[in-house]
């Protein structure tokens, strides 16, 4: 087949042209920063923060003298030691969701940590006194009780404000809390909560004056624990929702893990936590009846229990236990000899004061 | 020079040689399927213009390989100079003409397709209201900022200017957005109370409450990345504003989902919603009195009508989960045109309007309302979709018309010699 030859220069203007547009095609692609205005946008309405979660506001205060600023609490965002010939004191501001409304509950709550029964009505209104806190008023209580025969007293003053609850809890001896109430209600006062971003905050706190730096309950870097170890476990890597994981002495080929989860609630409740606990050693799951078959109360301390699981050779001691409006999960897992040796230590573990 | 170029242009020599690297670069471009997986590999070998050899890659990759874009356009080229050469307006070559034509159709039509065809989703619940579609791979950096009551002005930068050490600014921007890491894909986990041992990526917003790490790219079709950039933020003046971590993980309605029901598995439901709520936190920073939010979220592309979800269908096959049907039903409204229509969307039912193509893709329930249904639409714009049928009916057209045109003179040289016969 022969094509009939045309002129080189009738087509090479048209064909560079369509070369060009191609090389200028092919250049259109670079990426580039773009701006545009769109309707508000509602895409993210149900993601929105739970209330209890917007951004917290940043706190400032004025230190009472005495008082020394210490490292904050898993949920507290500022802690304070006083020191004091008399003894010690410790104070603590605590964010949690708004719980206004059961104000009751939560006197009750930690009347019961020092061992007293709940008030009735008429007691818990005159127990419940207004007090200026920041720039709003609050409500302050006082519980004075005893812990391992040591005369205990919690000054505690709490606001609702927003989507929160602060907590602010003064708690020790009994004569340096009672010393102390004058200074703590002044720093109630002082108390001023502050919105806007963090990082451009512009208000540097006074030299007197301290500020947390964020108020969210992020915990520090370092877990800071005071319990009592076991000299013989061995610390091992925590995992997803751990606090802390620790390995006790192996008993021949037989191995366990001590684990420990803290959280701000109960997850779903004894039953439903025994259950999940039942499943791992592949029992079958149990009712409230059956509950009662597998746990028992820990020692005196309130609200806490101790669930005692066993199934083909594995086997698994649980123990809940109520803190500070916290839940702490301790859980000793394994072959079932070696739950068995480390059984009086992991419970002497539990009892030890985080 | 030009006479060379011309020439070279010409070749019948250089089609060959083409089709020959066309050849070889399907059969690499498939193999390297296996390790790069479908989406990656070909991205590297059909568009680029150039293939060079990387750390990690089979022994048989050559150091240096031309790509799909520079032997799609040197076909093209050659075909076209071959045309402008040699065509002749007769009916002997018509055929030829035809064909030659329908070929260089779709050979443009296909770079047209590759350079200005975008697929992306519409996802909505019942009762939403969406004026734009969303990208499946590619993300946006997004600093938004209220001017009124209804609306927001945008500044979007696309995830390929997000490199380590990049520093971004925009007229619109009174700070500059320097990215100090960028994971293309990422993981979260929260920062649990007494379980963090390592400090946070940075002490300002999400971050405090999340930790982000990164994680290997994702390379199936159906697998997808969740970018996570740590960026700092520099005032007008060089003045540092704070580092920021903005993540793909707390944009995303789907993710964020799963994050609470991973959580709520293992701690119960409200705790899961407070440490998912931690994680969608609006971030806003504060700049000369100017309050900007900011988000990495799937690239958007809006439209100038609106469409509304007002009901899905998903029908199965009795005592089956196989689907039987499965459609929505939106409300379509164009303040351009004056359109406000109800139109059904289902398989092979799409929605043609305004130059896109609405396709059923899927459905399901909400995740977080759990009796209300949610549908996704696949959004196609394809400005050269006709270019396929029209260059295979004009290469059928010109082939046909090749074979008759020979049918019939051989026929008529048959004939020729048995009517002189006859005679």
């Amino acid at each position: 087949m022969r094509y009939p030859h045309r002129s080189r220069m009738t087509h090479t203007p048209r064909f560079l042209l369509l070369a060009a547009s191609l090389a200028l095609v092919m250049g259109c692609r670079k990426p580039e920063i773009h701006s545009y205005v769109a309707p508000r946008d509602a895409t993210l309405d149900n993601l929105a923060p739970a209330p209890g979660s917007e951004p917290m506001p940043r706190l400032t205060w004025s230190l009472p003298p005495g008082w020394e600023e210490t490292k904050g609490g898993q949920m507290s965002v500022a802690s304070f030691a006083i020191d004091d010939p008399n003894g010690g004191a410790s104070v603590a501001i605590t964010p949690m969701p708004n719980l206004a409304g059961r104000e009751d509950a939560i006197v009750n709550m930690w009347r019961e940590q020092v061992q007293l029964g709940p008030l009735s009505p008429e007691e818990m209104a005159k127990a419940l006194e207004p007090v200026p806190v920041a720039d709003g008023e609050g409500r302050i209580f006082e519980i004075a009780g005893s812990r391992e025969g040591k005369a205990i007293r919690t000054i505690a003053a709490m606001l609702h404000r927003g989507a929160q609850s602060w907590f602010f809890k003064m708690s020790g001896d009994d004569a340096v809390a009672t010393a102390h109430k004058a200074q703590f209600v002044e720093f109630l006062k002082s108390v001023r909560f502050s919105t806007g971003a963090p990082a451009m905050a512009s208000s540097a706190p006074a030299p007197s004056a301290g500020a947390a730096p964020d108020a969210a309950p992020a915990a520090s870097a370092s877990p800071g624990f005071k319990w009592t170890v076991p000299s013989a476990w061995q610390v091992a890597p925590i995992g997803q929702m751990q606090v802390a994981k620790f390995s006790v002495p192996a008993q021949g080929e037989a191995k366990a893990d001590v684990t420990v989860s803290i959280f701000p609630g109960d997850t779903g409740g004894t039953l439903a936590n025994v259950n999940r606990w039942r499943r791992q050693l592949s029992l079958p799951e149990t009712d409230e009846a059956g509950l009662a078959q597998c746990t028992q109360p820990l020692d005196a301390t309130p609200g806490a229990v101790l669930a005692d699981l066993k199934h083909e050779n594995r086997a698994m001691l649980g123990a809940i236990v109520p803190r500070g409006g916290e839940y702490f999960f301790y859980k000793l897992m394994g072959d079932e000899a070696a739950v068995t040796a480390a059984r009086e230590d992991f419970l002497g573990f539990v009892r030890s004061a985080p | 020079m030009t006479d060379r170029i011309w020439r070279f242009f010409t070749s019948l020599r250089l089609t060959v040689v083409l089709l020959g690297l066309g050849i070889l670069l399907v059969f690499f471009g498939t193999i390297a399927q296996v390790h790069e997986g479908l989406w990656n590999a070909q991205t590297r070998w059909f568009r680029h213009l150039i293939v060079t050899r990387q750390m990690g890659d089979p022994w048989w990759v050559p150091p240096i390989f031309p790509g799909g874009y520079i032997i799609g356009i040197f076909l093209l080229l050659n075909l076209v100079a071959a045309h402008l050469k040699r065509f002749s307006l007769s009916s002997k070559k018509i055929g030829i003409n035809l064909t030659h034509f329908g070929i260089i159709l779709l050979l443009a039509g296909q770079l047209v397709t590759d350079m200005f065809s975008r697929e992306s989703i519409m996802n909505f619940r019942e009762g939403e209201t969406r004026t734009f579609s969303e990208a499946t791979r590619e993300w946006e950096l997004v600093f938004t900022r209220a001017i009124d009551d209804q609306r927001d002005e945008v500044v979007a930068i696309p995830d390929a200017l997000l490199q380590d050490g990049a520093e971004l600014r925009d007229a619109k921007l009174p700070f500059t957005v320097r990215v100090k890491t960028y994971w293309m894909n990422s993981e979260p986990s929260f920062r649990a109370p007494m379980q963090q041992n390592g400090p946070p990526l940075t002490d300002q917003g999400i971050a405090r409450d999340w930790d982000f790490k990164m994680s290997p790219e994702a390379k199936g079709m159906d697998d997808r990345n969740n970018p996570t950039a740590l960026i700092e933020i520099v005032g007008a003046k060089g003045e540092q504003l704070g580092t920021w971590v903005a993540s793909s993980w707390a944009a995303d309605s789907a993710l964020v989902a799963g994050v609470k029901n991973a959580y709520t598995r293992s701690v119960g439901k409200d705790v899961a919603e407070s440490i998912a709520s931690k994680l969608t936190a609006p971030q806003e920073l504060d700049v000369n009195g100017q309050k900007w939010h900011f988000a990495m979220r799937p690239e958007r592309y809006y439209k100038d009508f609106s469409l509304t979800l007002l009901k899905t269908t998903h029908d199965v096959y009795p005592g089956t989960d196989i689907p039987k049907d499965f459609r929505s039903r939106v409300l379509l409204k164009s303040p351009g045109t004056g359109e406000s229509r109800e139109v059904d969307i289902y398989m092979n039912a799409p929605l043609r309007f305004g130059g896109l193509t609405f396709y059923q893709s899927t459905m399901g329930k909400d995740e977080v309302q759990q009796d209300v249904g949610r549908s996704g639409l696949q959004v196609v714009r394809n400005p050269g979709w006709l270019t396929p049928y029209a260059g295979c009916l004009i290469v059928s057209v010109g082939m046909v018309w090749q074979f008759l045109y020979h049918l019939t003179g051989f026929i008529r040289k048959r004939r020729a010699p048995l009517a002189a016969a006859a005679a």
